[in-house]
């Protein structure tokens, strides 16, 4: 199946694009997909840091809905889904 | 009721929502987060458009390293406090603002005192734990809550409005770390921008609200997207209101 991954603010940098679609085996979820995109020390540091899970303040939604009120990074995904990943961003 | 002053300084807006409009400005109380980045674009637009009052607080003292981007402080406001340096300038742009500036921190022991009866919260902070604090009183408050953020070209804005949207804490439930973001200085330009765009048109009552719509700025590429929001049944923060 495939799904549709937006980046936004500096993860853009990061993955080197804006969106992009990704193949994913049937029954897949929210982690899988991280697993994948993060294919370099680099993005792996941004996203998971040095734990197995992703850092607190990066937001994901899987079809406008953050993946919290869902469940989590165990959410499944499904053809042809969209997941915007984020971090929170703080300056001021 | 305007001064012959007032329509006259506002000739070019009243034209747009009447002095029926300019009156609700004038009668607005808008209580302002930070005076950094964002703070000194939303006091300058807020303060020449005609807010009738605004308070601002802040703890911060002007360093070299700050006007990049904080435009209300100059070279020689360097070692001011910033709510010093932001009055003295906002007062000469226009005396008809009642201008109230506090220098203390916000937190959990001091936010209700500082933001007392204001009708409107304006996000300029530099820390998800302030964000917080002001998000929760928001709630409790039941009134809106203007958030901005910014970092390096990209900068993000969306508006709170208790029991109808997502709050701060649906959308973003923990909080990033604390090490000093890149920041250019037109980045806050135009999220603070939009912040005051926002304030406006809530007290007039006109267009449509960033009301469960994360706005998303990409500095870097100028495109403007929009995430839309919606309130976790589960937040620690408004679930239970």
């Amino acid at each position: 199946m495939e799904v549709k991954v937006k980046f936004f603010s500096i993860l853009r940098e990061v993955f080197g694009t804006e969106e992009k679609e990704v193949e994913l085996k049937s029954g897949s979820n929210i982690l899988d997909l991280l697993n994948i995109l993060c294919d370099s020390p680099h993005r792996h540091e941004t996203i998971f840091g040095d734990s197995s899970e992703p850092k607190t303040y990066i937001q994901i939604f899987k079809n406008g809905k953050p993946i919290q009120s869902l469940n989590g990074i165990q959410t499944k995904l499904g053809e042809g889904d969209t997941v915007a990943i984020f971090p929170a961003i703080f300056g001021g | 009721m305007l001064t012959k002053d007032e329509a006259r300084r506002y000739l070019r807006q009243i034209s747009i929502f009447g002095e029926e409009g300019q009156t609700r400005l004038k009668k607005a109380k808008v209580f302002i987060a930070g005076v950094g980045g964002l703070g000194s674009v939303i006091s300058t637009y807020l303060t020449v458009a005609g807010i009738g009052k605004l308070r601002m607080v802040d703890n911060d003292v002007v360093a070299l390293e700050n006007l990049n981007r904080q435009i209300l402080h100059w070279d020689d406001d360097i070692g001011k406090k910033k709510l010093e340096s932001a009055a003295e300038k906002l007062k000469k742009m226009n005396p008809n603002v009642e201008l109230e500036v506090i220098p203390e921190t916000i937190n959990e022991a001091t936010v209700d005192n500082l933001v007392g009866d204001f009708d409107l919260i304006v996000d300029a902070m530099d820390n998800f734990p302030a964000r917080y604090v002001l998000n929760k009183t928001a709630l409790k408050r039941k009134v809106p809550f203007f958030h901005g953020a910014v970092h390096g070209f990209y900068g993000q804005a969306t508006t709170i409005i208790p029991g109808k949207t997502a709050c701060l804490r649906c959308i973003f439930p923990h909080a990033p770390a604390v090490t000093p973001p890149p920041v250019v200085g037109v980045t806050p330009g135009i999220i603070g921008c939009i912040q005051a765009t926002e304030v406006i048109r809530y007290v007039l009552g006109i267009g449509d609200l960033l009301e469960n719509r994360l706005l998303m700025w990409d500095g870097l590429n100028a495109k403007m997207e929009e995430l839309p929001l919606e309130k976790n049944p589960e937040c620690e923060d408004c679930s239970h209101r």
